[in-house]
């Protein structure tokens, strides 16, 4: 446990956070992608190159598209 | 009195599966049966009977074959529901222009990064075995570069180059390839996806086949909800 891993912690708690009490859509998301960035990071730090793969992929890369689509397919305001 | 009667509810479920989170063995504790049994034997054998230096994909295509085939089904599923509910996009459909054209700038970037993207995709699905990585990872990279050409060229231009006819065949194809690669043990009297018998040459061009056949479904199914989700947008 390494003084950057703490503070990678530190970072997710704060994100998860942000996220949660979040009241713009579009802002929770994009800070989900950055939650799944550090988040690999953490796995990296704990041994799991492979997992921090698949994370970076799917969480920061995929996740955030789709979410970002189906935001503005269900908000009102931006769907015009 | 409703209230306090689900926070006391509530507090006894807590309460409950904390202590069955209490019975649980220590995390990382050695003498755990998850640290007796099974592992030792992946970690002291694994390399040499799977002929897989990265440890992760040897226990997923070898020993845990199994539940790499459910996994596959079960994105598959997720596929099939995201299409049973929400549809695909008309195939007959006059061409909607962008709202906002990409600057050349971009367009051009894009042009020169997307082999490389694909190049590295299929390096990360081919080298599971001896690198970070595999089939899985491999797949939404490729998934990743349909989508990246859908944001930057426009959907109806991503839909012209990879119809729903393509999709349909590869959708199809993705789960079915898995389990007749498993099949193929039957053939030299093994189970189903056991590859054991089969001679290290072969063992390792069946395990190739297994990575690329995850690669394939996730990829497919990633593009295909990407695909299916911006269909339900344009409406």
């Amino acid at each position: 446990m390494t003084s950057l891993t703490v503070l990678l912690v530190l970072a997710l708690i704060t994100l998860a956070i942000i996220i949660v009490s979040s009241r713009d859509m579009l802002a929770a998301v994009i800070f989900f992608s950055a939650y799944g960035l550090v988040m690999a990071l953490v796995w990296q730090q704990l041994g799991a190159p492979m997992l921090a793969l698949a994370e970076i992929v799917i969480e920061s890369g995929i996740i955030s598209v789709l979410f970002v689509v189906a935001v503005f397919r269900t908000s009102k305001d931006d769907a015009e | 009195m409703r209230k306090l009667g689900s926070f006391l509810f509530l507090t006894l479920i807590g309460l409950f599966l904390l202590l069955t989170v209490l019975e649980m063995p220590i995390m990382g504790d050695p003498a755990n049966p998850s640290n007796t049994v099974t592992t030792p034997r992946y970690i002291s054998e694994g390399a040499r009977e799977t002929n897989c230096k990265n440890l992760v994909s040897a226990i997923m295509l070898n020993y845990r074959s199994y539940d790499t085939m459910g996994e596959m089904v079960a994105i598959f599923t997720v596929l099939a529901a995201a299409l049973a509910i929400l549809g695909r996009e008309k195939a007959k459909r006059g061409l909607s222009p962008l709202k906002v054209e990409p600057s050349p700038l971009i367009k051009i970037t894009m042009v020169i990064y997307i082999p490389f993207f694909i190049v590295f995709a299929c390096y990360v699905a081919i080298n599971g075995c001896y690198s970070v990585g595999g089939g899985f990872q491999g797949g939404v990279i490729l998934a990743s570069v349909i989508i990246i050409f859908a944001l930057i060229f426009g959907f109806d231009e991503a839909v012209k180059k990879f119809p729903a006819s393509k999709r349909v065949f590869f959708e199809g194809l993705a789960v079915l390839y898995f389990m007749l690669l498993g099949l193929m043990s039957l053939f030299v009297g093994g189970n189903f996806l056991n590859l054991n018998l089969f001679g290290s040459p072969v063992r390792k061009l069946f395990t190739l086949g297994l990575e690329i056949g995850i690669g394939l479904t996730s990829g497919i199914t990633i593009a295909s909800l990407f695909y299916i989700l911006k269909k339900v947008e344009r409406e």
